[in-house]
């Protein structure tokens, strides 16, 4: 993204800053391939791939040089087309050779950037606050009411890198303009890297009683005939009816005593609710929650200032692995996620697992579930102590919903620039993202159809984002190795949650990046 | 500004970080490029990247198979290193930025795809294919 003045300014500040703190500057590299000329006397001084008739390989990581008759090098490890090793070589006739590949280093200069500033003197940019902002981690998406903007959701707090990038669906309160058009506000309110690939409007028609929530798998659910429960309590053995029976922001969370006493061994709360059983056959139950500052304190220090350099080849490398991002993928499932069990024959069952909340806008999901003949539902939620913020539960009859979607048809800069080009870009899930450093905004125009029956729409965004290392957290590690699950106590984790929680909500949202 | 801030960072001594070229798998595996592939209404599929025909992606899956998705069929791939693609046949930037980080950048004689499907225990190709 091209937001001309704010990136005048980040530059102008990298420049001054690069001088005043060289020590905090990190270039962030990037690894190249070409196809090489083969031209007697050329010399490689970087690794080389030798692609032989015969479908073999030999690499030589050293470098080679081309003669008149052959490519020759040294420690040349050879490998056949089907990926056993061979024997090491020291060279192989031209007329074996299909073609060479040469390996080469870069700088991947918008990275470089966001490094460099990020660990330079903060005041030099102007915005000295910045040095203890915790608020994070997504793209914040607000409507305008009335001239006040109103948070309405923040979208893919999951994806830290590329590998993890997903679609996210988000229930939105706002209503077409007069002309029919949805305007939204995506700021970009954190020390971080926005990379946004897709932002679809959801547009769903339904009957004039029922709401609308996106569902946890699958197309959005329409309910109706909602029922508030009758009892739910925790694993402390509190009454927490009066917590999750409205949408009133006054949320769940973990009884102090059940995460006082948390272990590696028993990190677990949840929540019993036995609520009336509504007519229909097909039940849904519908959720507004959001994840606590639990998550948020594990990706900052954990996985980011504990292992100070670390952290950034983690994010930077590791993470961009397969292996690595699935075994993180399986421990933030087991760990990080709420189950929906219901009772049916005496046993819980699990209908759904949610994940992939974010800490700052409360998420509206609805899940169908199995409908008993009994005249109550019983449902159990459990999840790692204090790791969600449980505003409403509740059942109602549901159905699923189809939804038309509906791609941005015109895209504003925060400098009122109109950008075809992102627009363009947001239209479909591709490799083209419009990038938002700390501060800017954009807004996104949808276009809706005009109808007479009522219609709620639900924002679907894909992409991910890059946290911006602080230099504070680079000078202060307490480890030597990147972040690792298999590491993680979650008994101690949460102890230590339990003492920082106070403050950390207390500095959260006053630590926004103000947009411009 | 850009050529500022390049000249900045290599003046100023930049601290490096991010993958090394000694770190890189380009430099020691002879593999192509690893990531997923996703044809139409069908999961993801890990793979490693053989190479691209005019029309196609030749993989090896994770289980060993040698398969082939056409362009046409693919909605999602994702290599690392080269990012996420949608589906359809790639630009032609695109097509020689992925081709340079397959197995066989090259592409393949039919003795060695001969070789190829018998240590896989395939006498054909297996077509990833859309599911209906």
């Amino acid at each position: 993204m091209r937001i001309g003045a704010f990136r005048k300014v980040i530059a102008t500040a990298l420049v001054l800053c690069s001088f005043a703190s060289m020590s905090s500057c990190l270039r962030a590299r990037k690894v190249e391939v070409d196809s090489a000329t083969l031209v007697d006397g050329r010399a490689f001084t970087t690794p080389v791939r030798v692609h032989l008739n015969d479908g073999g390989v030999i690499i030589f990581q050293k470098g080679a040089r081309v003669t008149a008759d052959s490519i020759v090098g040294t420690e040349g490890r050879a490998y056949s087309a089907t990926m056993e090793s061979l024997p090491d070589t020291r060279g192989a006739r031209l007329a074996d050779v299909l073609g060479v590949e040469v390996v080469t280093e870069g700088t991947n200069v918008g990275t470089t950037v966001a490094y460099t500033v990020l660990t330079t003197p903060l005041a030099v940019v102007g915005v000295a606050a910045l040095a203890v902002a915790i608020f994070g981690s997504c793209p914040t998406i607000y409507t305008d009411s009335a001239g006040t903007p109103v948070l309405e959701a923040e979208s893919f707090s999951y994806s830290i890198t590329p590998l993890l990038a997903k679609r996210d669906v988000d229930r939105l309160r706002a209503q077409p303009n007069d002309q029919g058009v949805v305007r939204l506000e995506i700021r970009n309110e954190a020390l971080e890297t926005h990379y946004i690939d897709q932002l679809q409007l959801l547009e769903v028609a339904h009957g004039a009683t029922e709401t609308v929530y996106p569902a946890a798998y699958g197309q959005p659910i329409a309910f109706a005939n909602t029922a508030r429960p009758y009892r739910a309590t925790d694993r402390a053995g509190r009454d927490v009816t009066p917590f999750i029976a409205h949408a009133d922001d006054a949320a769940f969370a973990t009884a102090d005593a059940t995460l006082t006493s948390a272990s590696d061994s028993d990190a677990t709360d949840w929540i019993d609710i036995v609520l009336p059983r509504p007519a229909g056959d097909s039940l849904a139950l519908a959720l507004r929650m959001r994840s606590s500052l639990l998550t948020t304190m594990l990706f900052y220090d954990y996985m980011l200032h504990r292992p100070g350099a670390a952290a950034i080849d983690w994010l930077g490398h590791d993470m961009q692995r397969i292996a690595t991002v699935a075994q993180f993928g399986r421990w933030s499932g087991a760990n990080l996620a709420l189950r929906i069990q219901v009772l049916r024959n005496g046993k819980y069952e699990r209908v759904a697992r949610l994940a992939d909340f974010g800490p700052i806008a409360y998420r509206h999901v609805a899940v169908m579930i199995p409908a008993a003949r009994d005249d109550s539902v019983r449902i159990r939620l459990d999840f790692t102590a204090d790791q969600w913020r449980i505003d409403q539960v509740v059942v109602a009859d549901g159905r699923r919903v189809a939804a038309k979607t509906i791609a941005p048809h015109r895209v504003v800069t925060g400098a009122d620039e109109e950008r075809a080009d992102m627009a363009n870009h947001l239209a479909k899930a591709d490799q083209r993202h419009v990038m938002t450093t700390p501060g800017q905004r954009i807004f996104a125009e949808f276009m809706t159809t005009s109808s007479s029956q009522p219609r709620t729409y639900l924002l679907a965004a894909e992409g991910y984002y890059t946290e911006w290392i602080r230099g504070s957290w680079l000078k202060t590690p307490s480890d030597t190795v990147a972040f690792d699950p298999k590491r993680v106590r979650i008994g101690a984790l949460l102890q230590e949650w339990h003492a920082a929680r106070a403050d950390m909500e207390a500095r959260f949202f006053a630590t926004k990046v103000p947009v411009i | 500004m850009r050529t500022t801030i390049v000249i900045c960072i290599v003046l100023s001594a930049c601290f490096p970080v991010g993958p090394s070229i000694e770190s890189s798998p380009l430099s020691h595996s002879p593999r192509g490029a690893e990531g997923w592939i996703q044809v139409r209404k069908a999961p993801r599929t890990d793979i490693e990247l053989l190479m691209l025909t005019d029309s196609s992606y030749v993989v090896q899956t994770t289980d060993g198979r040698i398969a082939e998705a056409r362009f046409s069929d693919v909605s999602n791939i994702k290599l690392k290193d080269a990012g996420f693609l949608q589906g359809g046949a790639p630009k032609p930037e695109q097509y020689q930025f992925i081709r340079l980080r397959a197995r066989f950048p090259y592409g393949i004689s039919d003795d060695v795809r001969a070789k190829l499907l018998q240590k896989a225990g395939q006498t054909e190709i297996v077509q990833l294919r859309p599911q209906s």
